[in-house]
């Protein structure tokens, strides 16, 4: 028995390397939004420069009460990079202000998948995670990355959304000009919100954290959805550190949501390390900065 | 709420923190207190306010050339609270980038944030952002009687051949006539060619500014050029002591303000550069002015600067247009 909106969380669920996941709801999926909830991507023996950093959701849609996520990755060792991903879902028919969609491959800094139909003034717009495709136009160290999405409201005489991507790589080449982000689209207007059973809010994080974000009364069965909504990590820059730095691992998220008084209870992770060493000298380096930001839903059963 | 019109504008302000992360930081903008019952956010937006880009770098120079340079602010709504994520990004493309050297101001970056707030839309008034406007070559045409802005929200220049910069030039616009409006601006450079595109801030309202001779309902906000007076340069920059001074409705006082911005221009010697800013030094996040004044005021530096062998700093040619928006509430 779903909510009053007709929302089901289903996830996080693993993927590993090019692998696939299958979210099974209770009824015909009518509308959904997936992204990732975790993600760790890294470089066999890091002692390699590299140019392409992509790890890419998709999907061919649902296909009744199914609905499968892909996952594409470059750059990264497929047998040592896995993600975790959750899937929100209209099950049977979608309500009147609630508005889901994943857009794929937005240019980094802009906008996509312009919405008109939300149904009235909004209470929700989330963006969340669920691709990135950064390159160097050569094989290059690595000092930065991160990629995040977000909604705006389009300047226009009726309530009118756009899911917002960006992204960054920083080293020692030029980024590539097609680098892109691919991002999903939480929507749900006021008056929708208000039937109850389903809230969301964001949370940040700077490293491994345990959040607690309270969203529904504790006497409300729920499911919690973890959507990772922007994540970025920079090493040290400063003279005299050696060779690299070579990219070795990135780790955001968390894969254990749960409810707890109400509220979405989740250990997050949060580490990235590159090389300024040799294969059997390594000089393995923390991030100096590093972000990640989280969409925390919860969803009645 | 009482004397207040529906609906009505709320202004809010951030600043990210200095020696954080220069990507990724998200500011909390709550809405709650000006939410009245049966109201609610009809549109949110974001806008600009100041930046300050700082170079940490893998060699002995301070200063390096230009390959990225910008600001990108990302929105999201959860109930009455606007999340915004403010990401600031420069690079040279030799392992330079964005972040907090000693001696120098710290990567960080002020926003203002807006929402419509009342108990229904209404054909014509709106808040929102445009993203990625090519400079000089693409424009959004939007509808409303009438439209405000545009302001900047973000720029961003890329260069495929870094190099020291002369000048950098940012500015967003909206022009008419009635209320077809086009919105647009533009983000270059002298000297290093860039490839710029800026982010802008629009909203449209129905009722006039108050006024004496007119009738309510008026607006709870005005926007006010602010008046500047600069300081001659050094290498601490130019600081601009500015103020703007408002007509708010009778029994109604300032409540919030916040920074718009219409226009920077940044002259320089060629040369490379250890940071860029326009920062608000003093009132920011801003706080209303002291005993009910109707006149905001404070302390804004603009600068370019290299402190590599002999330093270079901003010209005195360097101008900002910036505006002041004033929230206004019962007294």
């Amino acid at each position: 028995m779903s909510n009053p909106l007709n929302l089901e969380i289903q996830g996080p669920q693993y993927i590993s390397g090019t692998g696939s996941t299958t979210f099974e709801f209770s009824d015909t999926v009518t509308s959904c939004v997936f992204g990732f909830s975790k993600i760790n991507a890294e470089q066999e023996d890091s002692v390699e420069d590299m140019q392409d950093f992509t790890l890419q959701l998709w999907t061919n849609g649902a296909n009744g009460s199914t609905v499968t996520v892909n996952q594409t990755v470059g750059g990264f060792v497929p047998d040592e990079t896995y993600s975790y991903v959750t899937c929100l879902a209209t099950v049977g028919s979608t309500p009147e202000g609630v508005t889901l969609a994943n857009s794929a491959k937005m240019p980094l800094g802009s906008s996509a998948l312009v919405t008109s139909s939300i149904g009235g003034p909004p209470a929700l717009c989330l963006g969340v995670l669920s691709g990135f495709g950064l390159q160097f136009t050569d094989d290059t160290d690595l000092d930065g990355i991160g990629a995040g999405v977000g909604v705006t409201m389009v300047p226009s005489g009726t309530p009118e959304i756009m899911l917002v991507g960006n992204g960054s790589l920083i080293g020692d080449e030029q980024a590539a000009a097609s680098n892109t982000v691919s991002g999903g689209l939480i929507c749900i207007s006021a008056a929708a919100l208000e039937a109850g059973g389903f809230n969301g809010t964001m949370v940040a994080t700077a490293g491994q954290t345990n959040i607690w974000e309270w969203l529904l009364s504790n006497s409300t069965p729920a499911t919690p959805g973890l959507f990772l909504q922007s994540f970025y990590f920079q090493w040290p820059i400063a003279f005299g550190l050696g060779g690299g730095p070579w990219f070795q691992s990135i780790t955001a998220g968390g894969s254990n949501p749960t409810i707890s008084s109400g509220g979405l209870a989740v250990t997050a992770y949060l580490n990235g390390y590159v090389n300024y060493g040799e294969r059997h000298s390594p000089n393995q380096q923390p991030a100096t900065y590093q972000t990640a930001n989280y969409v925390c839903l919860a969803a009645a059963t | 709420m009482s004397g207040l019109p529906d609906p009505l504008l709320s202004v809010r302000t951030q600043q990210s923190r200095s020696y954080s992360s220069p990507v990724g930081q998200l500011l909390a903008f709550d809405f709650s207190s000006d939410i009245g019952d049966g109201q609610m956010i009809l549109g949110y937006a974001v806008s600009l306010s100041g930046w300050c880009l700082s170079y940490v770098t893998n060699s002995v120079s301070s200063a390096e050339n230009l390959a990225v340079l910008g600001i990108n602010l990302v929105p999201n709504l959860a109930g009455t609270t606007l999340y915004v994520t403010a990401n600031a990004y420069m690079s040279d493309n030799k392992g330079d980038a964005a972040g907090s050297p000693e001696g120098a101001p710290s990567t960080m970056v002020q926003v203002t944030a807006v929402a419509l707030i009342g108990t229904s839309t209404q054909a014509g008034s709106f808040v929102g952002n445009v993203y990625q406007l090519e400079s000089g070559a693409t424009s959004y045409e939007t509808y409303g009687s009438p439209v405000y802005g545009g302001f900047l929200s973000g720029f961003m220049l890329t260069s495929n051949d870094p190099g020291s910069v002369g000048s950098i030039a940012l500015n967003a616009a909206a022009s008419g006539p009635g209320s077809s409006f086009t919105l647009s601006g533009s983000a270059t450079t002298t000297d290093v060619t860039t490839t710029g595109t800026v982010d802008a801030f629009a909203f449209a309202y129905p009722y006039p500014y108050p006024s004496a001779s007119g009738t309510p309902p008026f607006a709870n906000f005005q926007i006010v050029q602010a008046s500047v007076s600069w300081s001659a340069p050094s290498s601490s920059g130019m600081t601009g002591q500015f103020s703007a001074t408002f007509t708010p409705p009778s029994g109604m006082s300032i409540i919030q303000w916040g920074v718009l911005v219409n226009a920077l221009t940044f002259d320089y010697t060629k040369s490379e550069l250890q940071f860029v800013q326009f920062q608000f030094v003093e009132n920011f996040p801003t706080s209303p002015p002291y005993g009910g004044s109707n006149t905001v005021s404070g302390q804004v530096v603009m600068n370019i600067y290299n402190p590599d062998g002999v330093p270079d700093w901003i010209e005195s040619t360097s101008s900002a247009v910036f505006s002041v928006i004033a929230q206004f509430g019962p007294s």
